[in-house]
């Protein structure tokens, strides 16, 4: 590939890129006119029931210890990210579909969206990513409302080590980023664009109740618990907590990023390739069968 | 080089055939969609997979400058053909070679050498209707690198030129149309796939439309373009060569005129002649160069009507004409007919598929 076109497609995606990113934006707009005070209540509220609910027990178990026996920083570390994490396992899946299934046009006369963009030559890659950016805006909106929620609450993150708890989180996203891409990929190999896909379905029902997004793992059965650890948000949650709440540093939390490292090589790469594998297979099998 | 090769191309499609079972489940709302699917496509015995050839051992040869038509009914494998040599789908077996790019090695040539339009109308997805043609030309160059200058050789030869700085919103269909054609000359392709392009578009514009391509894009611009359709009048007027399709597999191609000869030799001469006494008739169905001859009988009194088959009505109707005149016959009216696309389509699908 020579220069020439390498810069062709850059140009294509970057301007593809934020033409999709502004409609959906645009769109957007509606959200936060009329959904984003009542999307703000409802969080704010959610947040409170959790946290007086906290309160109730705060500090009774010695297992708050570890994480500076604060239930509710705890809680609120966990329901931030759990935002992000939760989001990122849908992102890929929901922006494919909606691109495979989107039209592009204008005066009534349409593509769909698959077409315009192969017979364009624009990256798919374009349409896809400005789906998932312009979702996680939402996501970081939620996460704000949390963390002032939190802040009302009396969240601590002062003395926290804000280097590593990026890193792991970081590390934790891609990883699950990995697995939302595997899922997305389940459209065009399993057939998954009907109905619950069920990678996503399944690790989704895990993370609620093994990942420790509530409570911390560690109160789990042993046998349960060997579940916790094969899921990548498991390791990045404690990593967070313990980074920003004891002000962990990268020697005492190495074998959890190590672990966390070792799952976003595995996933991410996977993820990736199977993608690419289930985009091309629309030209193989199609929406038909 | 061709402007268009294919290569034992075929493309194929699984259908599931859903013998009385109760399908309403398998939706895409319905949670369990995904599962019943998978159940009914791998365990279910009611459900039987069948494999559609769409398009069937295709080999053709186009060569360049050219404006071939696609011509078959509904469901022949037209569209499924041009979208395999638009890379929207994979052939099943075989390749292609657009312009000399193998469509399955070299994809990334193929959206550069070929413009994929399917109906004239869809070009509407590269527009803005806000903007005008020479903004909407604009935009096109800076995003895939064109030089700006083609932008006035590709309204010139869209015939938009005094439009050029009109808005889109105000254009009629038959200007949107060559508008979409101007996308493409600005890309400078030589290779125009186009998928029923009339298709909802008036016959006076259909005729504006198909001169346009053939003097601007085939003549002037030396591009192919090969579009299909399933109505033998466009077919027969307008395409320099014809490929006839049917149940996926190509089964007669060549130039309209050469094609109807080629298949259908045999032209018919029909004869209203007044007063015509028998030793003539008689003497008519002796002519040399006649394959039948057919007295359909009286028309009113004193008028026959007489239908004689030909390889060469060149020939036979001066013979014929001279012999009804010297007999005292008197010709009331005169007829010669062509087959047309339709005849040699009926004709070659009975014989080659029965």
């Amino acid at each position: 590939m020579n220069i020439d076109r390498i810069r062709t497609k850059i140009s294509l995606f970057t301007a593809n890129f934020f033409k999709f990113l502004l409609f959906n934006l645009f769109m957007r707009y509606y959200w936060i006119e009329w959904m984003l005070p009542f999307h703000v209540t409802n969080l704010m509220l959610g947040a409170s029931t959790w946290l007086f609910f906290g309160k109730s027990f705060e500090g009774t178990n010695p297992i708050y210890q570890q994480y500076g026996a604060d239930f509710i920083s705890f809680l609120i570390l966990g329901l931030m990210l759990n935002s992000l994490f939760s989001y990122t396992l849908d992102a890929f899946r929901i922006a494919t579909l909606f691109t495979l299934r989107g039209r592009v046009g204008s005066m009534g006369q349409h593509l769909s969206m698959y077409d315009y963009v192969r017979l364009s030559g624009v990256p798919f890659s374009a349409p896809i990513l400005a789906f998932v950016v312009d979702g996680y805006i939402e996501q970081f909106i939620t996460m704000l409302v949390y963390l002032c929620v939190g802040l009302l609450f009396g969240l601590k993150i002062s003395g926290g080590n804000y280097a590593v708890a990026l890193l792991g989180v970081c590390i934790g996203w891609l990883a699950v980023i990995g697995i939302g891409l595997i899922s997305a990929s389940m459209i065009m190999i399993i057939g998954a664009w009907k109905g619950i896909e069920p990678i996503r379905w399944l690790v989704g029902v895990l993370t609620g109740l093994v990942s420790g997004i509530y409570f911390p793992f560690e109160v789990l059965p042993e046998g349960i618990q060997v579940v916790s650890r094969i899921l990548p948000q498991t390791y990045a949650l404690r990593v967070a907590r313990l980074a920003l709440l004891q002000g962990l540093g990268l020697s005492d939390l190495e074998t959890d990023l190590g672990v966390l490292m070792l799952m976003a090589l595995i996933l991410f790469p996977l993820g990736v390739a199977l993608y690419k594998h289930s985009i091309n297979l629309l030209r193989v099998k199609t929406f038909v069968e | 080089m061709y402007a268009i090769e294919t290569i034992g191309l075929t493309r194929t499609y699984l259908r599931y055939n859903y013998k009385g079972t109760h399908v309403s489940m398998d939706r895409d709302d319905n949670p369990g969609g995904l599962l019943l699917s998978l159940y009914n496509r791998y365990f279910n015995r009611n459900v039987e997979k069948e494999e559609i050839v769409a398009v069937d051992d295709v080999n053709l040869k186009i060569p360049q400058g050219e404006l071939v038509c696609l011509l078959g009914p509904n469901g022949s494998g037209k569209t499924t053909l041009l979208r395999v040599l638009a890379t929207l789908l994979k052939p099943t077996r075989g390749t292609a070679y657009i312009m000399g790019h193998d469509i399955l090695k070299e994809e990334d040539d193929i959206w550069r050498h070929a413009t994929y339009i399917a109906g004239l109308l869809t070009g509407g997805a590269w527009m803005d209707a806000r903007l005008t043609p020479r903004q909407i030309l604009l935009i096109q160059a800076k995003l895939y690198g064109f030089p700006p200058e083609r932008i006035d050789d590709a309204l010139k030869l869209s015939e938009l030129e005094d439009v050029a700085d009109t808005r889109v919103a105000t254009f009629s269909t038959g200007m949107l149309a060559r508008l979409s054609a101007a996308i493409g000359l600005l890309r400078d392709s030589p290779v125009y796939l186009l998928d029923e392009p009339m298709s909802g578009i008036s016959k006076e514009v259909t005729q504006e439309l198909y001169t346009h391509m053939k003097e601007n894009i085939v003549r002037k611009a030396k591009a192919t373009i090969l579009f299909a359709t399933h109505n033998l009048i466009e077919a027969e007027r307008y395409a320099d060569r014809v490929i006839l399709m049917h149940r996926g597999k190509v089964i007669a191609q060549g130039k309209p005129e050469e094609l109807i000869m080629s298949i259908y030799k045999e032209q018919s001469i029909e004869f209203e002649v007044l007063n015509c006494p028998p030793d003539v008739v008689k003497s008519l169905e002796g002519l040399s160069g006649i394959l039948k001859f057919v007295d359909l009988g009286k028309v009113d009194e004193e008028t026959i009507r007489l239908v004689m088959y030909t390889e060469d009505p060149r020939k036979v109707l001066p013979k014929a004409i001279s012999t009804i005149v010297e007999g005292s016959g008197e010709i009331k009216h005169v007829k010669v007919n062509k087959p047309t696309l339709e005849d040699i389509f009926i004709r070659v699908v009975r014989e080659k598929l029965g």
